[in-house]
């Protein structure tokens, strides 16, 4: 007799037991927010890259808002700041610096804001949950060997690096050097940084053509450096003698290679890197705590051979 | 008046002793490029002697023959892949461990070009000698992963590897191997992506015995 009323008790204390009580209307829960922290919008790579974590976060049913950190490293902390103090759920993270951004991460980490990092690396085993990295060094070997076939196990040549806070800048430096220096009669005649940008490049590359007229080419840890240093030579009517190298693989730059304007780059895949970024922060929010703490997106060598299947 | 002009100014000397309002810093980097600071960390070296004298030369890794993979390849190259390979980095090249008896047929700067017969169609096979580059001999085995290490370390592992390989096994083969030498062989291979024709595997060598 007791067994109906105590099953009715317990129903209604778990949310009703029949007859019509009176309950608000059902609001519809608010997705999770999930943020997108890039290094900079102003170059179309990490357009890129945002826009697709957006898209896959907003897949796997988040809302997502992109930060621009404007390659400030400023700007970024005062980004983690507002977003661990407006109850984000997790941080798909494109760094300004590798050593510098590291608080940042650490910093929402703390906070029960997981970070997983795309494209570029932190100097840390645990501020991020996960980081997906392409893999620069292997894709700037690969240039590299390339660039030995190319040029000849003789010359002179120049380098153009990226943000000297950056490991991107030099992994891909890095693995270039791993072939070019086994050849003792490659000379690097100069190196300088140019930040990523294809003005400085312009910049600069004119100063060196002054100073080292005699170059047969030039690397450059991303496009748009080889697209100024391109403009340079163009200018200095070294175009068609000077072998250009550049990385990432932007349309600009196999149009250049289709072109016969430039000799190589190595496509970078940043669709790839946001979706895992974002699959891997979907899962870690569901409780999969198995992720990989580093994993490497593969980059790829476009030349003549390839480079006209590639144009969009 | 003096006696406190000489106090105010003992203090002046004394803060400016511990609190210096700049440091003469030397400027250090190699003549004529961007100081990096991102170096690969100083045991690595170590690590990759052990690995290859631990690992590699022992029988704790297990090869493929690599008539068998060159067939599998020749059928499906993805399936064959994957039955025989691995390949850490997403969308990346594949990565093998083979071992074999061949035949040598040509010697250029590069290396050894093997010869195995009908089976191997119109497969270029070259065992290194020269210069060794890729990450084969670090990631063929799947024993060491990317997240135990920085990139730098892990890349840097990669070179030093390679550089074991030329040293150890390279410099005896440039100086012994002759034309027609048989040899027997372990390897990490990897196709041989800069020249593109998707049937040329590169083989760093990791012990070998001329016959």
């Amino acid at each position: 007799m007791l067994r109906p009323i105590m099953v009715c008790m317990l129903v209604a204390l778990l949310g009703g037991c029949g007859g019509e009580t009176a309950s608000a209307p059902a609001r519809p829960t608010p997705a999770p927010r999930i943020a997108i922290v890039v290094s900079t919008l102003n170059n179309p790579w990490f357009v890129v890259l945002a826009n697709t974590a957006r898209a896959e976060a907003q897949r796997h049913g988040y809302t997502a808002t992109i930060f621009d950190s404007q390659n400030d490293p400023a700007k970024e902390t005062a980004h983690f700041e507002n977003i661990v103090a407006s109850g984000y759920r997790a941080v798909l993270f494109d760094a300004t610096d590798a050593k510098g951004s590291v608080l940042n991460a650490t910093h929402a980490s703390r906070a029960g804001v997981p970070v997983f990092t795309m494209d570029r690396e932190i100097d840390s085993r645990d501020a991020a949950v996960s980081q997906v990295i392409s893999d620069n060094y292997a894709g700037a070997e690969e240039v590299g060997e390339y660039f030995v076939q190319q040029v000849g196990e003789h010359g002179r040549y120049v380098e153009l690096l990226g943000l000297v806070g950056d490991n991107n800048t030099w992994n891909r430096s890095r693995g270039f050097h791993s072939v070019v220096d086994r050849y003792p009669g490659l000379h690097m005649v100069a190196q300088q940084s140019a930040d990523f940008d294809r003005s400085r490049a312009l910049d600069i590359m004119e100063s060196v053509l002054q100073a080292h007229p005699d170059i047969q080419a030039v690397f450059c840890g991303n496009d748009a450096m080889a697209l100024g240093a391109y403009q340079a030579l163009l200018g200095a009517g070294r175009a068609q003698d000077v072998k250009v190298f550049g990385f990432d693989g932007s349309q600009d730059a196999i149009r250049a290679i289709a072109e016969s304007k430039m000799s190589a780059t190595a496509m970078q895949y940043p669709q790839v890197m946001a979706a895992t970024a974002a699959e891997f922060a979907d899962r870690y929010l569901r409780g999969d705590r198995k992720l990989p703490r580093r994993v490497a997106v593969a980059v790829d060598l476009v030349t003549s051979r390839n480079a006209a299947s590639l144009r969009q | 008046m003096t006696y406190r002009l000489a106090l105010t100014s003992a203090l002046v000397v004394v803060l400016l002793i511990v609190f210096p309002p700049f440091h003469i810093r030397r400027i250090d980097g190699h003549a004529g490029g961007v100081a990096n600071d991102h170096a690969a960390s100083a045991d690595v070296a170590h690590s990759a002697a052990r690995f290859w004298d631990v690992s590699l030369t022992t029988q704790q890794v297990h090869p493929t023959d690599w008539l068998v993979l060159i067939e599998a390849l020749q059928e499906d190259p993805v399936q064959g892949s994957g039955r025989y390979g691995r390949r850490p980095a997403i969308g990346g090249p594949w990565f093998y461990l083979l071992s074999g008896e061949a035949r040598v047929v040509s010697i250029d700067a590069r290396g050894l070009w093997l010869g195995g017969g009908a089976g191997l169609g119109d497969w270029r096979v070259l065992l290194q000698t020269g210069p060794i580059f890729g990450s084969a001999l670090r990631d063929a085995t799947g024993l060491l992963r990317l997240e135990d290490f920085s990139s730098f370390d892990f890349n840097e592992l990669g070179a030093q590897l390679n550089r074991l390989s030329e040293t150890r096994v390279g410099a005896v083969l440039r100086r012994d191997a002759r034309v027609g030498s048989q040899l027997e062989f372990v390897a990490a291979g990897r196709l041989d992506s800069v020249s593109g024709d998707g049937h040329t595997l590169l083989l760093a060598p990791i012990r070998v015995t001329l016959k």
